[in-house]
């Protein structure tokens, strides 16, 4: 009986015995005695210790390697630090507006224009592709076969945008086309993973229902899940309409050029004034579409 | 029509009367005259969608370019895949090795760290701005509204601003990054911990324990898995934000990415981005199987 | 024991929920509160543990007046009193034996929670309490795993584990099934005759007439009746709840195996 019971077996198996030691028995086990279940209690701070321990090693590691003590060593200098944030908030008005010393093109709204512009018809153009790729790559409407669409948008989420953008240049210049395909196609890729989510969440009942009236798979897609998901559909759109905004004046930064706010310039060389203006631009740019984007989100849902 | 009042002018407005006719055999002996709501909004945003539209499209000057310049691009891109400055396959794969790879290793552990500290800094913060948690107004809003300050500045500028602070290499990528990730992890937390049940919290406050030990036992079971969950998201994000931050000037990775790129040796940025790559995937599989399991 | 006098609870909103309550209760009894939902059950339940606040009057527990302690003291004093609710409040994800484990936090300061620091004597006692409510089998099974009446029992074991002198109930058998119910039931008993006093909410009025040894009823925030089960009568029902009791009210069936007799 003590050979052929499966508890048993478990205990001659060393690794199996520690990890009951450490874990405890996980299903339910008659235990003779109160303190026979007192000994095979898992030992929790055990496992909460080694995993600290490793944890810290990591850290220290990773500290060491790093070579962060001497960062912790290096001095403030204050006085040049006040001296840069009171030339930062000395903000050139000129070339925030446009006007007098700078043209009206290069003035920052028309930047912030351009950059916000960008990041709409990007949102646009990933809101309306990432559709069919979200809806192929559900798996409680396609099974296994979702496997695809779902690896493909993982590839395009993978890339990170500004070197999506970077590799669009050689395509099409330095231009607001190249930030807006790089863009659409990164949030072809996000969006895509967030309808299919909105999709699995809602789906299994109206399927079934749908199912047992005898529809085709279209028709249940047409009729019962995409009349419940759509405004979902556009919340998402909503956010990542939001992140795109802030991925555009980035993108833009770094291209420099023609394509929205020109930090570039400004990042080399260092003249705080007009960063801070650029700064201001971008701050009110975020600021607004961020709650514009999250009021229409709050009147959805 | 002005003899209508304001409220009658609206409702005229937002819906009309139909006539349905139930009658067996449609001779209009049984009708019903229902209303029915005109969709308004639907229109009016619209509307509002095609004429932003066509204000975007406006400055779009030269998407003749991308039809030029298409082949030329596939080509350069073509390059990407032959040693060009490294000349050899033995001298790209030492490349890979020597250079590649320390870089992004350096670079996972500035993201590391700074995620694991604003990981551990955002704990009492979004303990304190859950709305079941802190009951009164006044723990929860300031915290709620300087948080959502650092969140809405964006990483370029906070990345600009922590520069000019310490105008180190690395220490200011990750003092960025770690004020990004409590600002995020905060934000999804609190949401998270509103929508939880909080019966068990209920139970050990009658056991005897004050809030501490309450939230320890009650809740923090259930945020754990959620928890690490979002450390694995954020993580993802804060590599992504490391390659900006490397172009201000802080970091390790993008440092470098920009210089090759303004070298233009594709076969380089190859290299530098293969193990980019494997770090990331492996990065998104796991916060995918994790949140699997924690569903 | 534990002395209401004149206790008054007004809801932020206005509501008055308990009007001039004046209750004692002896220990060792089994006490079983009935009346219609809203009549301020729960409330009056929950004024003696001080999950809601009273705005007049007393709760005198050992001559110690609830109502007016803070902060430490109000723990100390909690951790005497036991509480099981109708939803079993306990921690889905983490085991048996840890939501047993949680009925002693009152004991540890919060360092030694988060740690798990326990002595022997105070893991051993809750691994003895689930052994007399029979789950000692279960005990590192994670809690939503179990059935419904096993969690109740799961509850019942972290309120035994405090080792309180009081027990409240909060309608405890209104989520299980009518065999279940018995079964727990037979247990709060059991619990009881080891000279625990209990204070139960009852939604079903015969199982309370069956169970409890004293028996009280509410309506609209006032006490309308306090005496023996023997003593509950139609017309006193009917008094309590404003008509003749439905199946609501009436588990039925209350001697399973042995034959349907009402």
């Amino acid at each position: 009986m003590s050979n052929s019971n499966p508890e048993n077996a478990k205990r001659n198996n060393p690794f199996a015995s520690a990890y009951e030691w450490l874990h405890g028995p996980r299903k339910a086990v008659h235990y003779l005695s109160v303190d026979e279940a007192y000994f095979r209690r898992p030992r929790a701070w055990v496992v909460n210790v080694i995993w600290l321990v490793l944890l810290a090693a990591v850290v220290i590691y990773m500290n060491y390697s790093l070579d962060m003590a001497s960062y912790f060593g290096a001095v403030v200098h204050w006085g040049d630090v006040a001296d840069y944030f009171s030339r930062l908030f000395n903000i050139n008005w000129e070339l925030f507006f446009g006007y007098g010393a700078y043209a009206l093109k290069e003035g920052v709204i028309y930047q912030l224009y351009e950059t916000f512009a960008i990041a709409f018809l990007a949102t646009l153009l990933g809101a309306i592709l990432a559709i069919p790729f979200g809806i192929l790559a559900s798996h409680s409407l396609f099974g296994k076969w979702g496997g695809i669409s779902e690896g493909i948008l993982i590839v395009i989420r993978t890339i990170p945008e500004l070197l999506l953008a970077l590799f669009m240049v050689t395509f099409s210049g330095v231009n607001m086309v190249t930030g807006v395909l790089a863009l659409g196609l990164h949030s072809i890729g996000m969006i895509g993973k967030l309808y299919c989510d909105q999709i699995e969440q809602e789906s299994h009942d109206t399927l079934e229902a749908l199912d047992a009236c005898g529809a085709k798979k279209w028709q249940a897609i047409h009729l019962g899940i995409m009349p419940n998901v759509a405004p979902n559909f556009l919340s998402v759109a909503l956010y990542r309409f939001d992140i795109n905004v802030r991925s555009a004046t980035i993108i833009g930064a770094v291209m420099g050029g023609d394509c929205g706010i020109g930090f570039s310039i400004m990042v080399d060389t260092g003249h705080p004034e007009r960063l801070g203006a650029e700064i201001l631009g971008v701050i009110l740019l975020v600021v607004l579409t961020g709650s514009v984007s999250s009021l229409v989100r709050k009147k959805l849902v | 029509m002005s003899s209508l009042s304001f409220a009658a002018k609206k409702e005229r407005l937002l819906y009309k009367e139909v006539t349905v006719d139930l009658s067996p055999n449609h001779d209009g002996s049984d009708t019903h005259v229902i209303k029915k709501k005109r969709k308004i909004g639907l229109w009016i945003s619209l509307v509002v969608v095609v004429a932003l539209v066509v204000i975007c499209c406006l400055p779009l000057k030269d998407i003749r370019n991308f039809f030029i310049n298409w082949t030329y691009g596939w080509k350069v891109l073509g390059t990407m895949f032959v040693p060009n400055k490294t000349k050899t396959w033995a001298g790209w794969a030492s490349y890979l090795w020597g250079v590649a790879v320390p870089s992004i290793w350096s670079t996972f552990e500035m993201c590391f760290l700074a995620t694991l500290f604003g990981a551990i800094i955002s704990v009492p913060l979004f303990y304190l701005s859950a709305r079941n948690v802190a009951k009164h107004g006044y723990i929860y809003w300031p915290v709620r509204i300087v948080n959502d300050f650092l969140r809405t500045i964006p990483t370029l500028v906070l990345a600009i601003i922590v520069k000019g602070i310490f105008s180190y290499g690395a220490l200011s990528g990750i003092v960025t990054m770690t004020i990004f990730t409590v600002g995020i992890m905060y934000k999804m937390m609190y949401e998270y911990i509103e929508t939880l049940d909080m019966s068990p919290f209920e139970a050990i406050s009658a056991t005897g324990g004050n809030t501490l030990k309450c939230i320890h036992l009650g809740l923090a079971p259930s945020v754990m898995p959620m928890f690490l969950s979002n450390f694995l998201y954020t993580l993802e994000i804060n590599i992504r934000a490391s390659m900006i931050l490397g172009y201000v000037g802080c970091g390790g990775f993008g440092a470098i990415l920009q210089n090759v790129q303004e070298d233009g040796y594709y076969d380089e940025i190859f290299a530098l981005l293969l193990p980019l790559f494997i770090v990331v995937i492996i990065l998104q599989v796991s916060s995918n199987i994790l949140s699997r399991r924690a569903k | 024991m534990i002395e209401l006098k004149h206790v008054d609870k007004t809801y932020p909103n206005g509501y008055k929920a308990l009007s001039d309550i004046n209750l004692t209760v002896k220990d060792g009894e089994f006490v079983s509160i009935i009346g219609l939902s809203g009549a301020g059950k729960s409330t009056l339940i929950r004024c003696i543990n001080r999950m809601h606040s009273i705005q007049a009057g007393q709760i005198l527990i050992d001559g110690v007046d609830i109502s007016s302690l803070k902060g430490k003291k109000l723990f100390e004093a909690r951790r005497n009193i036991g509480m099981i609710f109708q939803s079993f409040n306990l921690v889905k994800r983490s085991n048996v034996y840890k939501n047993v484990l949680a009925g002693r936090v009152g004991y540890h300061s919060y360092f030694e929670t988060f740690f798990g620091i326990y002595s022997k004597e105070e893991k051993t006692l809750a691994l003895r309490s689930m052994e007399k409510l029979g789950i000692l089998d279960k005990a590192y099974v994670r809690a939503d795993e179990l059935s419904g009446g096993q969690q109740q029992r799961v509850a019942l074991a972290r309120a035994l584990t405090q080792e309180p002198k009081l027990i409240l109930a909060d309608e405890p058998v209104a989520s299980l099934d009518p065999v279940t119910t018995l079964s727990v039931m037979d247990d709060f008993t059991r619990i009881n005759k080891t000279g625990i006093t209990i204070i139960a909410n009852m939604h079903h009025v015969d199982l309370a007439r069956k169970y409890s040894t004293r028996i009280i009823g509410i309506k609209a925030g006032k006490i309308v009746f306090d005496g023996k089960p023997s003593e509950v009568t139609d017309k006193v029902t009917f008094d309590i709840y404003g008509r003749s009791l439905n199946s609501n009210e009436q588990l039925g069936n209350l001697d399973v195996g042995a034959g349907a007799s009402k």
